[in-house]
């Protein structure tokens, strides 16, 4: 990592907010779609940013090696992520019925989302990484950094998530 | 498996697309300003405060479980409303307390029943010591065994406790036939079938506190809506009627269906103040579209007893098209779509999607709406909920926003279904006596 972002994250380590505010804003592109991946909306995913700030500007202080900085604060949103996915099952808002409810529409969605549709039955553990593998294009390192899980995990997850996607799409191996 | 991979990375194609939005670094600013000004000190305060609270729950729950220990209906106060747990207080229905346990530790107790002419309630726990009772594939959808036949599950619900070893249901049964005495719980665990048989005691039963047949008439809407019955028991009220009959619903059909009645709301008011609603549902069959609806058991002391049709909620057939004027500046535009209103208010396109704002009465729902753009019909993409106002004469307006994707330089708005409400308010007396 460059000096200056190191110098940045001490600076973040004193309190400094704008600093803060800036150094996630330099990968904002990365922290967002990682957001997106998960929540799936654009207000959720700010929603979910915005506890991840909270928390890494809490919580700063106790990250000794300012190299980690990315990955550890990416941890923790996909950690406010998942939480905030877990209390939203909680909620069923039945006043919120979509324009188009009915069910042709529901079916037009249906066939555009097929992948989505099959990829939500799996347990979360292989979501996440076929998500963080496939959509953002990252490697098994960092995964194995912000996941915080060890790197052959990753590669057997990867794996056996396919091979369960496969069959529950019932692709013929090809 | 490749093929996987290709269908993950064209998904992939589609989230590159997704901007950053420019709100981010605000509400990232916004979120550290408005929850960081907690000091240290309101922090220690906060805690004590929390641990405070919790002892308090903590002595109270206990309170509270020692009190329904003697009625052996412990941990079913969360699944019952507040006239059942008055009836279990006053000890009404019937402790039955049989077992039965699977090879594989699970258990499942039938605790207590309650009966009334509208309902047998049937209170069970499943039981799984090693903590997955949320995994056990027992069916909440149980059925009741008798010597004339079978009698039908209706609804149940369910609580859990933290170490997931328990989960206490309370399920409800239509009443079995006044001869019946015995019968038997039909349920299974993975194929594995097993019942539990028990006599029902009649001395328990509950009876009803009000019947009658009513038979009243209300148009809304262009539809007779006949309200035929009340049955009012200890556990539950329930109205009975029906929006169509099935000539009326034959003919629908036949001219092709310009119109389905989706929700009826009705009020019932007892002794002055509105009833709570429980539930209550349509169903098409040869009797007509029939309707009941389920209210929490009427006062004791029973003066005067009303139901109000507040609102009727229909689908209407539109099939039309609506020309967008896009180039007026921050002008309304206002569609008569059936004699609704439905106000587009903002259309705007950005990377490559068209955002149409609109507002309408709450109860109006577009639903099935395209967009022709330059004659290509584009179906919607999502609907994002804006805000509700509330008006001046207590009517809410609802904008919300409809995203579609691509552009064009002329847009129809192509509504196909709608659905609205109407309101009434016509209030029906129902004699007591």
């Amino acid at each position: 990592m460059e000096n200056e972002s190191i110098q940045m994250i001490k600076r973040a380590k004193m309190g400094d907010k704008e600093v803060l505010i800036e150094l996630i804003m330099s990968q904002k592109q990365d922290y967002y779609r990682l957001a997106y991946v998960f929540m799936k909306n654009q207000e959720d995913a700010l929603d979910a940013m915005e506890d991840m700030i909270l928390k890494v500007y809490e919580n700063i202080q106790r990250l000794n090696d300012a190299t980690a900085f990315y990955s550890w604060s990416k941890t923790i949103l996909v950690n406010c992520c998942k939480n905030n996915l877990r209390r939203k099952n909680r909620v069923i808002l039945i006043r919120n019925i979509p324009e188009g409810s009915h069910d042709d529409v529901f079916k037009v969605k249906d066939e555009q989302i097929d992948i989505e549709k099959h990829l939500i039955k799996l347990n979360q553990k292989y979501q996440e990484v076929l998500k963080l593998r496939y959509y953002l294009d990252m490697d098994y390192e960092t995964m194995s950094a912000i996941l915080k899980i060890p790197l052959g995990t990753v590669k057997s997850r990867i794996h056996t998530g396919l091979k369960k996607l496969k069959q529950s799409m019932g692709v013929s191996n090809g | 498996m490749k093929e996987i991979e290709d269908i993950l990375k064209a998904k992939k194609s589609h989230l590159d697309q997704i901007q950053v939005p420019e709100e981010l670094e605000g509400r990232l600013r916004g979120a550290l300003n408005k929850k960081t000004k907690l000091t240290r000190v309101n922090r220690l305060k906060s805690y004590a405060a929390a641990v405070v609270i919790l002892v308090a729950m903590l002595l109270s729950f206990n309170y509270d479980a020692i009190a329904f220990y003697s009625k052996q209906l412990l941990g079913y106060d969360q699944v019952m409303n507040a006239s059942l747990k008055q009836l279990s207080d006053l000890g009404k229905g019937q402790s039955i307390e049989k077992s039965i346990r699977f090879d594989n530790g699970v258990s499942l107790t039938v605790d207590y029943v309650m009966l009334d002419e509208n309902q047998l309630l049937l209170f069970y726990t499943v039981n799984d010591p090693s903590g997955h009772v949320d995994e056990d594939n027992i069916s909440p959808i149980i059925s009741l065994k008798a010597f004339w036949g079978e009698y039908h599950f209706q609804n149940s619900q369910g609580t859990m406790n933290e170490e997931k070893t328990e989960m206490k249901y309370l399920a409800s049964f239509e009443p079995p036939m006044p001869f019946e005495k015995d019968l038997t719980l039909k349920f299974s665990l993975k194929q594995q079938a097993a019942e539990i048989s028990f006599t029902l005691n009649r001395n328990t039963a509950m009876g009803h506190t009000l019947k009658k047949t009513l038979n009243k008439t209300i148009e809304v809407d262009n539809t007779t809506i006949t309200v035929d019955s009340i049955l009012a028991s200890p556990t539950k009220t329930v109205i009975n009627g029906s929006m169509q009959t099935i000539f009326e619903l034959a003919k629908a059909q036949l001219s092709g269906e310009q119109f389905r009645p989706a929700d009826l709301t009705l009020k019932l008011i007892a002794n002055g103040k509105e009833v709570q609603l429980q539930g209550g549902g349509t169903s098409s069959g040869m009797k007509g579209r029939t309707f009941h609806s389920d209210y929490d058991p009427l006062p004791v002391d029973l003066e005067n007893l009303q139901l109000e049709v507040v609102s009727f909620v229909a689908e209407h057939d539109v099939n039309q098209q609506f020309r967008l004027n896009k180039t007026s500046n921050g002008e309304k535009q206002s569609l008569n779509i059936l004699g609704q209103v439905v106000e587009v208010t903002k259309i705007e396109t950005s990377q490559g999607e068209t955002h149409i704002t609109i507002s309408s009465d709450e109860s109006l729902i577009l639903s099935r709406v395209y967009l022709m753009m330059d004659g290509k019909k584009v179906s919607l993409e999502q609907t994002i909920m804006g805000k509700s106002d509330k008006q001046y004469d207590g009517t809410i307006i609802h904008t919300r926003t409809l995203r579609f994707l691509g552009t064009g330089d002329e847009l129809d708005l192509n509504v196909q279904r709608m659905s609205y409400s109407k309101s009434n308010h016509e209030m029906l007396e129902i004699p007591i006596d």
